[in-house]
């Protein structure tokens, strides 16, 4: 159960005061959020409300302006990069493109974490092949994309590929930024049926970001909404079509009008 | 006159700006150059991609330009010492300039933009940060190979392009302008100097990290999609020729000096 920030005894993450800016546009400014062990925390939001770059500061690839974040206890901010490589080594990701490395095939992808990577030990790449054939089972792909490159296959395929490369290692968390993307309404389904069998089998921690309501309520058993670099809104998954919030209402009805004002000129 | 000297003063931060994240960049890829762990397949791809593929490119160069030099060298000299003066000219041009700084530029050509495009997509795609979630260091993985190969390959592909420059020197002289072979073989030998061959090899070992670390540069901080690696091709290929004359003056004068 969460309680206050940082003094949660199974608290996973703990963001806590995150502020970043580029330029003068203010992404994050004083962001909380507090997630649980085994928790999957879907964060909601507009186009540019910056939910990438919490994600991407929480991952530490972002350096914020202000703010600690912490993760198992440890400190992710300011951290060497041992600590940093150390803590991501129990992470796992599924960037928004998918971000598969062209120069691999399929399973040398899935298997990355496995065969490079620093402060561990290698899979010889024979069992690695066979692990990375595995996990791309437990995708629905079977062994005759191995070893294909990523370029050769679909979107959805290559969704699918990337999160068997973010299980491969069996990370105590797993990040999905936007998972549903691009893809049409079955695949996007299947990702996310994909997403929470996957967030069970490993009982790990899931935190997504995504405008895309119905991946959002399908994935999540908490959901926050992001709005001008705060959590303006934070529920469970089913309180949040009960939520008298102006804001959060207009984004889950996705209407035009509404306190969350559009940048646009009227013709 | 305000507007024209604030102008002056934005290109001076930039220029200084830009300097100084080259120099942090340079630093750190260099540190890591002798700091375990190396990921010897990617390094070993690399000596291949940078060092084999552009042989034929960097061997046309070369005997093109022998050839050329040897006929040069014949219209200024034919009415003085054209048959010393040729292999003369010829070998020490070639292998202490020509060879290395053509060799720098033909490589910056084809391999500095590959490695800009390469990086610069692979950080617009998320690629690096990928690599970066999946407790891999990008620097010693993408960058570290790279700046190997430009160190170790260049000085190897212009060792060659020595060979094959005085070879095309060689056979126009013979078939073209009819002079004796042995006699033009013999003056070649004569006119080289160990430290003629060394300095060229120095040079392009410079070059060759001056190419990889411009390649990488501009491709890590590359922002902005299709445009952005297009700026940062463009960019390692024009600051990598740039930086090339003007290393190569400094050290022409440091090897006059020895």
């Amino acid at each position: 159960m969460i309680l206050t920030n940082g003094k949660a005894t199974d608290a996973k993450i703990v963001v806590s005061g995150l502020k970043k800016s580029f330029g003068r546009k203010k992404v994050l400014d004083g962001l909380d959020l507090t997630i649980g062990r085994g928790e999957s925390l879907v964060v909601i939001g507009g186009s540019g409300s910056g939910k990438s770059v919490l994600l991407k500061c929480i991952l530490g690839l972002i350096r914020p302006d202000a703010g600690t974040i912490s993760i198992n206890g440890e400190m992710m901010t300011g951290a060497d990069r041992s600590t940093r490589e150390r803590l991501r080594r129990r992470i796992g990701m599924l960037f928004q493109g998918g971000a598969l490395f062209d120069s691999l095939s399929v399973w040398e992808n899935v298997a990355f974490s496995l065969t490079e990577g620093e402060g561990h030990e290698h899979l010889p790449r024979d069992k690695a092949h066979e692990v990375a054939i595995e996990k791309l089972a437990v995708v629905g792909l079977g062994p005759e994309v191995a070893n294909l490159a990523p370029v050769e296959l679909s979107g959805g395929m290559q969704k699918r590929v990337a999160l068997a490369r973010a299980i491969a290692a069996e990370p105590e968390t797993l990040f999905f930024d936007e998972p549903t993307t691009g893809l049409d309404p079955i695949m996007a389904d299947a990702i996310n049926n994909l997403i929470v069998a996957s967030v069970e089998r490993l009982g790990a921690t899931a935190v997504s970001i995504t405008h895309d309501m119905a991946s959002a309520r399908k994935i999540a058993s908490r959901i926050a909404m992001l709005y001008q670099g705060k959590i303006i809104w934070d529920g469970s998954a089913e309180e949040i079509d009960r939520s008298d919030n102006p804001y959060v209402e207009q984004f889950i009805h996705g209407k035009a009008e509404g306190p969350i004002a559009l940048p646009v000129r009227a013709l | 006159m305000m507007e024209f000297l604030a102008a002056i003063g934005r290109r001076a931060i930039a220029f200084f700006a830009i300097a100084g994240r080259l120099s942090l960049f340079s630093g750190q890829a260099l540190s890591h150059c002798v700091r375990p762990p190396f990921y010897f397949h990617n390094i070993g791809r690399q000596f291949w991609l940078i060092g084999y593929n552009s042989l034929p490119v960097v061997g046309m160069t070369a005997v093109f330009t022998g050839a050329t030099l040897a006929l040069q060298t014949y219209t200024g000299f034919a009415h003085y010492a054209a048959p010393t003066a040729i292999p003369t000219v010829v070998v020490v041009s070639i292998t202490r300039e020509l060879g290395p700084v053509l060799a720098g530029l033909m490589v910056a050509g084809r391999v500095g933009a590959a490695i800009a495009a390469e990086i610069g997509t692979m950080r617009v795609t998320e690629q690096i940060d990928a690599l970066d979630t999946l407790a891999t260091n990008p620097m010693k993985y993408l960058v570290v190979p790279r700046i190997l190969a430009g160190l170790l390959m260049l000085p190897l592909l212009v060792f060659v392009a020595d060979i094959i420059g005085v070879l095309g020197g060689f056979v126009v002289s013979s078939l073209i302008l009819n002079l004796n072979e042995a006699a033009y073989l013999t003056t070649t030998i004569n006119a080289l100097k160990t430290m003629d061959v060394v300095s060229g090899l120095v040079k392009a070992s410079v070059f060759g990290m001056i190419v990889a670390m411009l390649g990488c540069f501009n491709g890590y901080t590359s922002r902005g999609g299709a445009q952005g690696v297009g700026i940062a091709t463009t960019n390692a290929v024009v600051y990598a020729s740039v930086l090339i004359f003007f290393s190569n003056y400094f050290l022409t004068e440091l090897f006059f000096a020895l």
